[in-house]
């Protein structure tokens, strides 16, 4: 499996650590990096303060972002990373423990790949990073000069 | 007019009065004779009264009719000069108008009173050798038609000029005004002076002056026959005013325009109580849709916030579990366990309030929904359903209802995941689902062979967090019929049940038929 970097946009610690668990669980070699809001994954993606390092905080191959977060919501920061990242075309999977129709429309409105609920338990949750780890990070093609450049070098 | 029938007196001839020559009439042979006697029949039946006067005004012949114009018996008249016989057909009009046509040997017509008080002639006066023939026929009926016209004139004088309260005047074809009632100087604050021959643009407010209103208001009035209006006008003092008003446009009997009417009236407080009840239910609008949003952003904050803990609460338990349960001593295991069942059930409740505010709010458009589909998805792809399928059978066919599908599916699961779930141990539970249709009303039954409801609580277990005592031992939030009865209320419908406690319930539905 190549290794890739999925970047976790959400502001709650308590499921960083719970995805990072899931994530052991189902062996996933990736790298999986955090931030706690908007501001710092736009930073994380333009490589701006503490994340000039690309070796240690390199491009994300996959997205995976909360809505609700303090300051900038996610809503915004997939409109910007859509519009004005230099990764337009990551795949950014919605992971958010609301299942609002207007939630839901909104986020596939501005080109989310995938809106997903969060799990309420953590064999769900283990489930889920299964699926992700077969369909996104082993037989998903990502656009060239993307994202892979990076973590290939 | 009235015709007296059944006198039948001998006519007395008129004299005098005919075109030949007397020589002739002596020779007259006997169709000549026939002749007279038809004329005088003729004079005696017409509706006019008839007389022949001498050149000294001497009555020579008066037909019957004329008994009734002058009310005096032919007898008593003949031979006599009118106007010294009959009262008041001298020294007027008549007595004046007879002479001059006697004297300058021309016929004459005219109109006017005669023996009779306020009624009204036509007169003929026609010259002949021997004096003169008198016509006259009444024109009572005319006259009176004229008179009423006179007093609806006079009416509609006294009632432009007394109403205060609305403002009338009228305008020409052109749109100057030619009339100006008291109530239109009181309204406008202008005197029919300044106004008669003014066009009425100065009444209206610059912008309706300058979008060219007042023609359009004419203009509407002709093509519709009726022009209503409301809208901001200016006084003479430049104050405005709010105004409710209709233009009729007026024609004479040939069709042709003759001008514009128009009645206004003041409504100023009226609107002005009008627009200030707006407002505040404008308002009251604006502060409602807050607090609803309020109230949403809370529901959405309680979703988010709240079971957001919950779940890593319950998944670190989990983990725990999982990786230490050897190591652990039974009692705390438990522990454990039942800090998972607490977030489990946590979460539940949270889930089932969220529904609970959210069902029958937003767009709640019924349509057609076919329920036997609805029922047998419900119950193939319901988990909590799955241990009773082949329990639940339905009577088919069932009536299809209007309803809001996702709100409906709600209801139906709801009612049948209580049908399977409050059985007495060791009981198979036995569950129908059946409809009945009355009038334009469908009922849709869940019955179940459960623990049943003690008639007290039938209508409390529609409320929020309620159970009976017996339910406590089954799982559950008591909240799934509140759903029920707030989802099929705002369908337009109406829930219920019935039951026989330790037998079963049955719980019904009602929804309009589709």
């Amino acid at each position: 499996m190549k290794t890739l970097c999925v970047l976790q946009v959400e502001d709650t610690e308590e499921d960083v650590v719970l995805l990072r668990y899931a994530f052991q669980q189902a062996g996933i070699q990736s790298v999986l990096r955090a931030v706690p809001h908007g501001e710092a994954a736009m930073d994380y993606i333009l490589g701006k303060g503490d994340f000039y390092d690309r070796e240690a905080f390199p491009l994300p191959a996959l997205i995976l972002l909360d809505l609700k977060l303090p300051g900038m919501s996610g809503l915004e920061l997939l409109g910007w990373v859509r519009s004005s990242s230099p990764i337009r075309m990551v795949p950014v999977i919605v992971l958010s423990s609301s299942s609002h129709r207007t939630d839901v429309e909104s986020a596939y409105e501005r080109c989310a790949n995938a809106f997903v609920t969060k799990p309420s338990g953590i064999d769900e949750l283990t489930e889920l990073v299964e699926g992700l780890k077969i369909f996104w990070l082993k037989h998903t093609q990502f656009p060239a000069g993307s994202v892979n450049t990076a973590i290939r070098r | 007019m009235k015709r007296r029938a059944g006198e039948s007196k001998a006519p007395v001839h008129p004299r005098g009065h005919r075109p030949v020559d007397n020589g002739a009439r002596q020779s007259a042979s006997e169709p000549r004779e026939m002749e007279e006697q038809h004329a005088v029949t003729m004079l005696e039946t017409i509706p006019d009264a008839v007389m022949n006067l001498d050149e000294s005004f001497r009555v020579l012949y008066a037909n019957k009719e004329a008994e009734r114009a002058l009310e005096k018996k032919r007898a008593a008249i003949m031979g006599g000069v009118l106007w010294e016989t009959v009262p008041r057909t001298g020294g007027g009009k008549f007595e004046k108008e007879v002479r001059r046509s006697v004297g300058q040997g021309k016929s004459a017509e005219f109109e006017g009173p005669f023996v009779r008080e306020g009624e009204h002639y036509q007169f003929l006066i026609s010259p002949c050798e021997s004096g003169a023939m008198v016509f006259i026929r009444e024109e009572t009926e005319k006259r009176r038609l004229r008179h009423a016209l006179q007093e609806s004139e006079a009416w509609k004088r006294l009632i432009v000029d007394s109403v205060k309260e609305f403002a009338i005047f009228s305008m020409d074809p052109t749109g100057r005004i030619t009339l100006w009632n008291p109530g239109a100087e009181q309204m406008f604050g202008y005197t029919a002076k300044e106004m008669l021959g003014q066009r009425s643009d100065i009444i209206f407010v610059p912008e309706d002056r300058e979008a060219r209103m007042p023609a359009k208001e004419l203009a509407e009035a002709r093509e519709r026959k009726h022009a209503k209006d409301e809208r901001w006008h200016v006084r003479k003092d430049g104050t405005r005013f709010f105004v409710s008003g209709a233009v009729v446009p007026l024609y004479d009997g040939g069709g042709k325009l003759v001008g514009y009417t128009k009645v206004a009236r003041d409504i100023t407080k009226q609107k002005t109580a009008k627009d200030q009840l707006e407002e505040e239910v404008g308002k009251r609008t604006a502060e409602l849709q807050k607090t609803v949003s309020e109230l949403e952003a809370f529901s959405y904050s309680i979703s988010h916030d709240l079971r957001a803990p919950l779940r890593s609460m319950r998944s670190f338990a989990q983990i725990l579990v999982r990786t230490t349960r050897d190591k652990l001593d039974p009692k705390a295991a438990d522990y454990l366990d039942r800090i998972m069942a607490g977030a489990e059930r946590l979460d539940r409740l949270i889930q089932d309030v969220l529904t609970y505010s959210r069902v029958g709010r937003g767009n709640m458009e019924l349509e057609p929904v076919e329920l036997e589909n609805l029922v047998r998805t419900i119950i193939r792809e319901h988990p909590s359903l799955e241990a009773a399928q082949g329990r639940i059978i339905l009577k088919e066919p069932l009536h299809n209802v209007r309803a809001h599908k996702a709100s409906l599916s709600q209801c139906i699961s709801n009612l049948l995941t209580n049908a399977v779930k409050f059985i007495p141990p060791g009981r198979t539970p036995r569950v129908q689902v059946r409809t009945e249709a009355n009038n334009s009303i469908v009922r849709l039954w869940v019955e179940d062979n459960g623990i049943g409801i003690p008639e007290i609580h039938r209508e409390r277990i529609f409320g929020m967090f309620q159970r009976t005592p017996e339910a406590e031992k089954y799982e559950g939030t008591g909240i799934g019929l509140a759903i029920v009865r707030r989802a099929v209320e705002a369908m337009g419908g109406h829930a219920g049940v019935e039951s026989e406690p330790g037998q079963g319930s049955r719980f019904w539905v009602e929804l309009p038929a589709a």
